[in-house]
């Protein structure tokens, strides 16, 4: 076997002592590198440009080895010299989970490498590696994909990569990506990452100048800075930090209270006159149970005075967890402690969806508000002839309360009046009647058309946020964008999911996001398509 | 012209027969006579009985209404998984007699058939006991 070509040129160029010289370095390099059986194969096998056994030799290092290799400049230096682009892949390919995506992404680069091949390396690596590459402070790793891969890829990187949502919506913003891929990857994001995201300042005015004012996100966003999904509240001189763990726990179950009405706890236990605190506390000392704590502090946070808080609490003392999520909801709480299986809070008339959901919208803030519904018969029940035979109604606090809103309404000529559910029609919209209420839920909400005022990906990424911070958000749905059939209120998300509570059946069903996007909600009232939505605003 | 509100004698005649009927027992009998159609025993003396009867042990309208609502809110079968939750409260409140009737109704159901005749037989009830307070006819004793 001949000289390689490299040598022959050497010598001819610089004489033998060149090539002597030349030959010792590499022999130097296979014998400082090569300190284990493996990694003296895989020396050698780049020593030698043998680019097929070296590639195999990194599949033979062990976990330690193909460590200590990948952290090195040298070896790092020796692959870059024998591997093409490909080959450097592969290379890193052949290491499976062993060493760090951290080390294999730099000696790629290092290498040249693309798009397809890093999206290969990236979704083989755990989560937790990952997440170390999109959390590097430095920014070199954000550096690097900004050079390598253009606008619409980089979107699909960042949530390959995964959270931190923070850094996500960083590496975006610095590549300059269109705005729905910022909506897909908030709706694809859990209430603790999105809450966290929206506490850097800085990164939100980049966001909104980034994805414009008109947006929605943006401000959903910058009032998910303000409820802590966990529960979690300040302390102060009247808020314990045993208060705080014990609310944070109620939090956690279904049925309770939510973030956002726990974030409004303290603050309406501090606007307390002594007296009344005093009171409160005696109220709080006497209950059951937690979670009768939790219905009080909540019924307190929803605009109580203290007497209604007391008459309440006397009401529920004792009861049992399930009794009292039964009775302080009004729809089906599912879960897996769930034990109701029917209907939940129906329109009782054939349209009074609206006026239904802006009972449901109270009654998922205010405890007191719900067990009243629930005491004056099966909400869940309507008779279909309300209007003409109003004795047939079963329960006429909650027939009163709506026809008494679409009454209005027909009096002002902004909707119509109640009909029978036999024979449904008209309505009215409602944001007014919501926003009329807004002591209780702490929220406004301002209706957005969607093709005219925002996107169906806009509108997730405006769910996403707020019904992660316990926001009911209600919609508008019907055949398709344009036609404004029906309210229904989006309740809940669990993953990529969403539970909705279609008031006309009194059901709670679950639909994805891919429901949303193509139109195939199919909700019990036939319904398919999310035509507007209430966007919701935190007031307090 | 005589009040209906008027006593007659007749009217302490028939409270006092209601008050006398075993309404659990009534419903211990069965639910339905036909598939969808309550017994007729049940519709009639068992509506009224009841309703006078959970009247008569002072028993609140809304408390009632709570029960109902739960009743509806249930499935026949999570409703027999959940009897205890169902007539927690009138258990703990002191008012057996309407926890005793809400037991033997769903006790008495087959299916989820008869568990919604029994939720219409109760919605009933509680009508009657609706209007009985706002006539002060349905008051204690």
């Amino acid at each position: 076997m001949g000289a390689p070509p490299g040598l022959l040129d050497l010598q001819r160029l610089a004489g033998n002592s060149a090539v002597v010289g030349l030959l010792g370095v590499q022999r130097s390099v296979v014998g400082e590198l090569g300190t284990s059986p493996a990694k003296d194969r895989l020396a050698r096998a780049l020593d030698d440009d043998h680019e097929a056994a070296a590639i195999a030799a990194f599949g033979q290092l062990d976990a330690t080895e193909t460590d200590a290799v990948l952290r090195s400049d040298r070896w790092r230096d020796l692959a870059t010299g024998s591997f093409g682009n490909a080959e450097m892949h592969r290379a890193m390919m052949a290491t499976g989970q062993r060493g760090l995506l951290w080390h294999k992404l730099i000696w790629e680069f290092d290498e040249g490498t693309n798009w397809s091949q890093l999206r290969e390396l990236i979704v083989a690596a755990p989560m937790p590696q990952r997440s170390q590459v999109i959390s590097e402070k430095g920014n070199w790793f954000r550096d690097q994909f900004v050079g390598e891969i253009g606008n619409h890829k980089m979107g699909e990187a960042v949530r390959n990569m995964g959270p931190p949502l923070r850094h996500q919506l960083d590496w975006m913003i610095e590549e300059g990506v269109d705005r729905e891929e910022f909506e897909w990857l908030i709706e694809e994001s859990s209430p603790a990452e999105i809450h966290d995201a929206s506490k850097d300042l800085g990164l939100m005015v980049r966001l909104r100048v980034e994805v414009g004012q008109d947006s929605g996100v943006v401000t959903a966003l910058e009032s998910a800075r303000k409820v802590e999904p966990t529960g979690t509240t300040p302390a102060g001189p009247r808020w314990t930090d045993a208060d705080r763990a014990m609310l944070s726990a109620q939090a956690a179950k279904v049925g309770v209270i939510d973030a956002r009405m726990v974030a409004r706890v303290p603050g309406a236990v501090g606007a307390l006159a002594d007296a009344d605190y005093t009171a409160l506390r005696a109220l709080l000392s006497g209950a059951g149970s937690d979670t009768e704590r939790a219905f009080i502090l909540k019924a307190l946070a929803s605009g109580h005075t203290l007497a209604e808080v007391s008459t309440f609490a006397g009401t529920i003392k004792g009861m049992t967890d399930a009794w009292l999520i039964q009775n302080l909801n009004v729809l089906q709480i599912t879960s897996g402690a769930d034990t109701g299986g029917g209907s939940g809070i129906i329109q009782q008339f054939g349209n009074s969806c609206g006026p239904t959901s802006v009972q449901v919208l109270r009654a998922e803030a205010d405890p007191i508000y719900a067990l009243s519904l629930n005491s004056a018969g099966p909400v869940g029940q309507a008779s279909p002839t309300a209007v003409t035979n109003p004795a047939s109604i079963p329960n006429t606090v909650t027939a009163g309360e709506q026809g008494a809103i679409l009454t209005a309404h027909a009096a002002a000529k902004t909707g119509s009046a109640p009909v029978n559910r036999a024979s449904p029609g008209g309505g009215a919209w409602v944001e007014a009647d919501m926003n009329a209420r807004k002591q209780a839920t702490g929220v406004e909400y301002k209706r957005r058309d969607i093709d005219s005022d925002l996107s169906v990906d806009q509108a997730l990424a405006i769910l996403t946020i707020n019904v992660g911070m316990g926001i009911d958000v209600p919609i508008i749905v019907g055949s398709k964008a344009g036609d404004f059939a029906h309210y229904v209120v989006v309740v809940r998300k669990d993953g990529n999911r969403y539970q909705i509570h279609d008031v006309w059946a009194g059901q709670t069903v679950w639909r994805t996001a891919a429901d949303f996007r193509t139109g195939r909600l199919n909700l019990p009232s036939n319904h398919k398509a999310i035509s507007a939505l209430a966007e919701p605003r935190l007031v307090t | 012209m005589t009040s209906p509100d008027a006593d007659d004698g007749h009217h302490d005649l028939r409270r006092a027969d209601l008050l006398a009927v075993d309404v659990p027992a009534l419903l211990a009998a069965g639910i339905s006579e036909s598939p969808g159609r309550i017994r007729g025993e049940l519709q009639g003396t068992g509506q009224a009985a009841a309703s006078v009867q959970l009247a008569a042990s002072g028993l609140p309208l809304d408390m009632l209404g709570r029960m109902l609502t739960m009743v509806n809110r249930h499935t026949w079968q999570a409703a027999v998984a959940d009897i205890d939750v169902i007539v927690e409260e009138p258990d703990k409140r002191g008012f057996p007699g309407a926890s005793d009737i809400v037991r033997a109704g769903i006790a008495a159901c087959h299916d989820g058939d008869d568990y919604e005749l029994f939720a219409r037989w109760l919605a009933n009830v509680y009508g009657l006991a609706a209007i009985g307070a706002s006539t002060a006819l349905g008051g204690a004793g």
